[in-house]
């Protein structure tokens, strides 16, 4: 792998952040009503209204605005929101961080069950195995978030049974118990709907492993079954996991916005909605684009453990 | 739904989708998914709107098949009535989606060179942006209504279907028949409607059909957020939003316009899936 | 060969399930393949020659139907062996080499890994063991540094070192016994003799059996002892290498060859023979000859049979009426007549002056960065001329820019210097119109890509009909129908479509198209390279009737060198971009050569017995095409390599007889000084 690649993937996704950038300011630019007005409300005085206006620049052309707006961007000045006062900074990173956590959990779980769930599935392909992943993998990719997550509120917090509390956020750093018992239930939404996808990819990238020539080669050499499976066909299925994977994090982003309103845990998710709700403008242009920015860096990430592991592609 | 496969044989078509246990669950699921669409306010027993105050938040019974809301409206005739509002917004905002995305898409590949690299990176930029979260932006500037979710369901689908059709037609654009067709002269205006479109219909039917699946989860999603359609429609995301308080009273309410959701996006799934294994030559 | 048999099939047979029912693959098969053998089969596509390969490796793929019979190796009943105790013979006593030897190793692992896993599992040696046998391995099958070779990954190494590593891995436990199905057909004929005669050494010094199946009789009577010719299922003959093709008795294999190119060193072009029909439809049982439909000598005996595969002083036959025919000519009447040939038009119908094509990629990010793109040189100033009615003939091998000029003729490559139809300039693509495009006419190498899948026949062969009117008259079902008989085809074709018609139907299709233009010079782009020997031998026939009705000029594009004999007035040969050298066709086998085209001869199967090539072998790979190459493209390989001149000079041209020049550095005494490539062996028996 070139330094020239890592470049070139750099400079895409510094072309892909500017792009969305724009993309959002856009978006709340066209918005019917400006800060100034949802900060005075409906009944100001035309008089009040121009006098914000000027005080927030929103007088200047939208050229201008978008550049006062990257530029402090790039200082790591977000702004402020409109509703609390507080720098949206702030705000936005302490969600983000604890939506990481219920993404790094949801992934973890991925990897241990999606993956091998898959790989038997290809296997015992046509067998009863086969048949149940499948059926587990139609029924989670059809399942939308919140039902699921609605139905776990039914079924697991019911205030009879209240394995799970419904609802609420305790930092692990805190309590770390109580801290698990909290993000249990988003976790194993976001992580059945997830598994549900990767199940389905590795199965589809292990049976077409399964079906290469050098699995073929191999087993004519009199390798071991395992050696076969595991050297030969899940190695090379690993890979275009990896791309899936990446892709996989769009989906988990999506789910992180429903699972985090329908469980009220304060994440990023539920930031951005309750921004939407509030037409809290400088919240949801950051939270947007870190959201975009989260994603399409892992798509980079993804992109270049690809190529580090696979040998054939040599990008220039 | 109408799968146009252009001239190509389509009763193999047909025999080769029924070869597989999807294609045939996926079959039925669609005619049984029809019967609702056409004939659902028909064969609803109740009015969908209408309160049975004396019957709030039942369960299943005689009188009442799934059971009753908050308000002792009947479950059952108001998933039939939404069955239409679900399913035809869903495939109108895929039809959208397909449609700005496709001509993107034909367009970039066919061009080529320089505008196509321009309108790629344009479209992978946009794809960074995970459907939902883009939808929820474009709803933010329309506001929220069941039309507006679906516009934004269809523009936020469009860089992922002007991706397909561009790598489509990349691949057709370079086949021998249209370099046949291009060595002897033809106009570009015959070689994209009938060397290359034919040949694409394929890829992007299956692709669409996938995303069928994917719209109407997104619009019940957007409903359930309160920012697609708005009480009263009974429309299953919605349905889910407004029983949400009642949960524990009557988990029905959930249970009923979840599984149909899940049902509509199943059929879809299993849809495609079976195209993708019946078009696909390698399965000779 | 001696008495012990390492392998032996006795009465093997194996149908697979389809939907019309179960299809007889394999019909009761009886081979045996001796101690130290090498068994040649040869069979055509369909004929069930790598199902038997699988079949004795107990890897049948699909779905299995019925399987009958024996299969042994030595005393071991291979047929009922499962699980581990068939995993400790495969690789161990019995090896396999495939066809595509990318396909076969795995890209995310390196050879050495390869010899690594192979060697623990049958051989339990220890790493340093495994290191020094891996060395030893690559350096049999002459591999350079071997120590970086084993780090290596498959994709770092080019196509006949991946074969030869394959082959290598083969050898690794010293089997008793290896298959090798078609371990050349992918690799260029230069390099596919280097792996031929690979393989017979190392075959030598260990004394392997080996069952070795190819579609290609040239291959086969390379390197087999005794071969056997299958068709459809059946064995059909079997003999000792010499002996098969010298005296071949079946009347299929008598077809076969009698369809081949062969390779001569001059005189007459004679026809090639096809044979009419198609394989036998195997869903239902044939009590006869399987044969009988297709043979020209065919009784109601020959498909009543039964048919035994008889034995005659080691010379088997499943044929008993072979003696009765064997003085009968093979060949009918609907096969093409050598006539006279039209006279060749002066002046010129198209002239190349100093033509090249540069390919290079678009890279936004390149420009940003202000580099050049990278240039590919496909092809460099090549000049041509080619003459209305005549046939030139394009040979080189893969890469070798054949195919990006006919691309750059017909307008679908840019193209830089000067071209000229009938005395018009062309100066670029653009100035290609409508008359040009109708004259120049082109059929691409695989009709199943160059025939829109979409469209009926009748469509397909109606557009150039429709962009060039022309003076025809009448409606455009009668002129579909005239050009469909015109290749014949059955008028019914018309509201077919592609993938209902067989390889060489579809090809014909594609010829009608190319003849509905009315054109004067069509380019056969590899245009039978995916047919079978018998199809390719009907298609060339029908292009040169076409020829003599219409007096059309074909730029035949092709990397079989004999193949030209049959068919080509003039050959070009082509190599790394640029013409080496341009002689008459029917003096290819004798001297002066161009190294290069030498090199190809030696390489070219020779199926009569009474000739013997002299052996001419190409070390390394081509040379890298990014940029112009100053000297000589055949310098880095070039066997006669004077000294650097051939790196820093482009070579004059050197010219011979009428119409034949060649391109080097070597002085006319020096190049007129090598003996012919094919000398007559005194031994040569007569046949046919």
């Amino acid at each position: 792998m070139s330094l020239q690649y890592i470049f070139k993937r750099l400079l895409y996704l510094i072309i892909t952040a500017l792009v969305v950038s724009a993309l959002v300011f856009g978006i709340t630019q066209i918005l019917p009503a400006n800060a100034a007005t949802m900060l005075l409300g409906e009944y100001a005085t035309a008089d009040a209204l121009v006098a914000l206006e000027q005080k927030l620049g929103l007088d200047q052309p939208a050229y201008v605005q978008y550049w006062r707006w990257i530029s402090g961007l790039l200082q790591g000045d977000l702004g402020t929101s409109l509703r609390s006062g507080l720098p949206v900074a702030d705000t936005v990173f302490q969600a983000l961080g604890r939506s990481l956590l219920l993404a790094a959990f949801a992934l973890i779980a991925v990897v241990i069950i999606a993956i091998p769930l898959g790989v038997i599935a290809a296997v015992r392909r046509g067998k009863a195995a086969d048949f149940g992943v499948s059926m587990i993998s139609y029924i989670g990719i059809s399942l939308p978030e919140f039902v699921l997550a609605t139905l776990l509120l039914v079924w697991l917090t019911a205030p009879d049974i209240a394995l799970f509390p419904a609802s609420g956020y305790v930092p692990i750093t805190e309590n770390f118990t109580k801290g698990l018992w909290h993000i249990a239930l988003p976790v194993i939404t976001l992580a059945i709907v997830l598994t549900a996808h990767v199940m389905r990819m590795v199965r589809s990238e292990m049976a077409d492993a399964l079906h290469a020539d050098y699995v073929l080669a191999a087993r004519l050499r009199g390798l071991s079954t395992t050696t076969v499976l595991i050297r030969h066909a899940l190695r090379n299925s690993m890979l275009p996991t990896i791309t899936v994977l990446a892709l996989d994090v769009g989906y988990l982003i999506g789910g992180i916005i429903v699972v985090e309103e329908i469980f009220a845990f304060p994440g990023i998710g539920r930031l951005l909605i309750v921004s939407i709700q509030e037409r809290d403008l400088p919240m949801i242009q950051a939270g947007a684009l870190v959201m975009a920015f989260t994603y399409a860096l892992s798509n980079l990430l993804a992109d270049l453990a690809y190529v580090y592991l696979d040998r054939r592609i040599q990008y220039d | 739904m109408c799968i146009s496969i252009g001239v190509f044989n389509m009763t193999d078509f047909m025999s080769r989708l029924l070869r597989q246990p999807h294609g045939v669950v996926g079959l039925i699921l669609l005619v049984v998914l029809a019967i609702e669409v056409i004939l659902g306010p028909a064969l609803a027993p109740y009015d969908p709107e209408t309160f049975h105050y004396s019957s709030r938040l039942v369960g299943p019974t005689p009188e009442f098949l799934l059971g009753t809301d908050q308000f002792g409206r009947d479950i059952l005739s108001r998933l039939l009535w939404g069955a239409r509002t679900t399913v035809l917004l869903s495939l109108f905002a895929t039809l959208i989606g397909a449609g700005i995305g496709g001509a993107i898409g034909i367009l970039s590949g066919y061009l080529g060179g320089r505008i196509d690299e321009v309108i790629m990176r344009l479209v992978d930029a946009l794809m960074a942006i995970p459907s939902l979260l883009f939808a929820l932006l474009i709803i933010t500037v329309l506001g929220p209504s069941g039309t507006n979710a679906v516009v934004a369901i269809g523009i936020a689908f469009s860089p992922g279907m002007a991706r397909i059709a561009r790598s489509v037609t990349l691949s057709v654009r370079t086949s021998d028949y249209v370099a046949a067709a291009v060595a002897r002269g033809e106009s570009p205006l015959w070689i994209m409607s009938r060397e290359i479109a034919p040949n694409m219909l394929a890829p992007v039917i299956i692709e669409a059909t996938i995303r069928v699946a994917f719209a109407i989860m997104l619009l019940a999603t957007l409903s359930f957020l309160g920012l697609g359609s708005q009480p009263p429609a009974p429309e299953w995301g919605l349905m889910i939003s407004e029983a949400r308080a009642f949960m524990f009273r009557n988990a029905w309410t959930i249970v009923w316009p979840g599984l149909s959701i899940a049902m509509v996006a199943i059929t879809f799934n299993l849809l495609g899936d079976a195209l993708r294994d019946a078009l696909n030559p390698k399965n000779d | 060969m001696g008495t012990q048999t390492t392998l032996t099939l006795k009465n093997y047979g194996v149908s697979y399930g389809t939907d019309k029912g179960p299809l007889k693959v394999l019909d009761a098969i009886n081979l045996h393949i001796g101690k130290g053998e090498v068994l040649g089969l040869v069979g055509e596509s369909g004929s069930g020659k790598s199902t038997l390969a699988l079949a004795i490796m107990r890897a049948l793929r699909g779905r299995v139907a019925h399987e009958t019979g024996q299969i042994l190796l030595g005393d071991v009943a291979l047929h009922s062996l499962q699980g581990p105790a068939l995993n400790r013979i495969r690789g161990k006593r019995i090896a396999m080499v495939f066809q595509d030897p990318g396909g076969s190793l795995n890209p995310t692992l390196t050879l050495g890994e390869h010899f690594r896993q192979t060697l623990a599992r049958h051989r339990q040696l220890n790493p340093s063991e495994i290191r020094q046998e891996t060395d030893r391995l690559l350096k049999m099958v002459d591999l350079p540094d071997t120590q970086t070779m084993a780090l290596k990954y498959p994709h770092e190494v080019s196509g006949g070192e991946k074969q030869r590593a394959v082959i290598a891995l083969a050898f690794a436990c010293d089997p008793e016994l290896i298959l090798f199905d078609e371990p050349t057909s992918a690799l260029d004929a230069t390099t596919a003799v280097t792996i031929l005669d690979l393989f017979r050494d190392l075959q030598k010094r260990t004394g392997v059996s080996a069952l070795f199946i190819s579609h290609d009789l040239g291959v086969v009577r390379e390197i087999a002892h005794r071969v056997a010719v299958i068709y459809a299922g059946r064995i059909a003959e079997v003999a000792e290498n010499r002996q098969l093709f010298a005296q071949p008795r079946h009347p299929y294999t008598r077809s076969l060859l009698a369809s081949l190119p062969k390779a001569a060193t001059d005189g007459e072009q004679t026809p090639l023979i096809s044979i009419p029909g198609s394989l036998p439809d195997r869903t239902v049982a044939i009590p006869g000859c399987n044969f009988a439909e297709r043979c020209q000598f065919a009784t109601d005996p020959c498909r009543r049979g039964p048919i035994e595969l008889a034995q005659d002083f080691g010379h088997a036959v499943a044929c008993p009426y072979w003696q009765t025919v064997l003085y009968q000519a093979i060949g009918s009447d609907e096969n093409s007549q050598m006539g006279v040939r039209l006279e060749i038009s002066e002046p010129p119908l198209l002239s190349l002056n100093n033509l090249s094509v540069h390919i290079s990629r678009p890279d936004l990010f390149a420009r940003l960065m202000g580099r050049q793109p990278k240039v590919i040189h496909a092809v460099n100033d090549v000049d041509l001329d080619l003459h209305g009615g005549e046939t030139l003939g394009l040979v080189g091998e893969s890469g070798c820019g054949k195919s990006s000029l006919a691309k750059a003729l017909v307008g679908l490559r840019p193209f830089l210097g000067h071209l000229e139809l009938d005395g018009q300039p062309i100066p670029s693509v653009a100035q290609m119109d409508s008359s040009y495009r109708q004259k120049v006419q082109i059929i691409f190498q695989n009709p199943d890509l160059s025939l829109n899948p979409r469209q009926s026949i009748g469509t397909i062969l109606s557009r150039p009909l429709k962009l060039y009117p022309g003076q025809d008259t009448g409606a455009m079902d009668d002129k579909i129908n005239r050009l469909l008989q015109r290749v014949n085809l059955p008028p019914e074709f018309a509201t077919r479509y592609p993938h209902e018609l067989s390889g060489g139907e579809k090809q014909r299709v594609a010829i009608a198209r190319a003849l509905a233009a009315k054109p004067d010079l069509i380019i056969c782009d590899e245009i039978t390279s995916g047919l079978d020997a018998s199809v390719q031998a009907s298609i060339v026939n029908l292009l040169r009737d076409v020829q003599r009705a219409t007096g059309v000029a074909y730029l035949f594009i092709t990397h079989d060198l004999n193949l030209l004999r049959h068919i080509a007035d003039r050959v070009a040969v082509m190599y790394l971009g640029e013409i080496v050298e341009i002689r008459p066709a029917h003096k290819i086998g004798l001297p002066p050569y161009q190294p290069y085209t030498e090199a190809l001869l030696s390489s070219a199967p020779v199926l009569d017995p009474g000739l013997e090539p002299r052996r001419i072998r190409l070390q390394g790979a081509p040379a890298s095409r990014l940029g112009a190459a100053k000297g000589c493209p055949f310098e880095s390989r070039c066997p006669r390599r004077i000294d650097d001149i051939c790196l820093s000079e482009r070579p004059p041209r050197i010219h011979f007889d009428r119409g034949h020049w060649i391109q080097c550095h070597l002085d006319q005494r020096s190049l007129r000084s090598v003996p012919p490539i094919w000398t007559a062996t005194p031994t040569s028996l007569n046949n046919d």
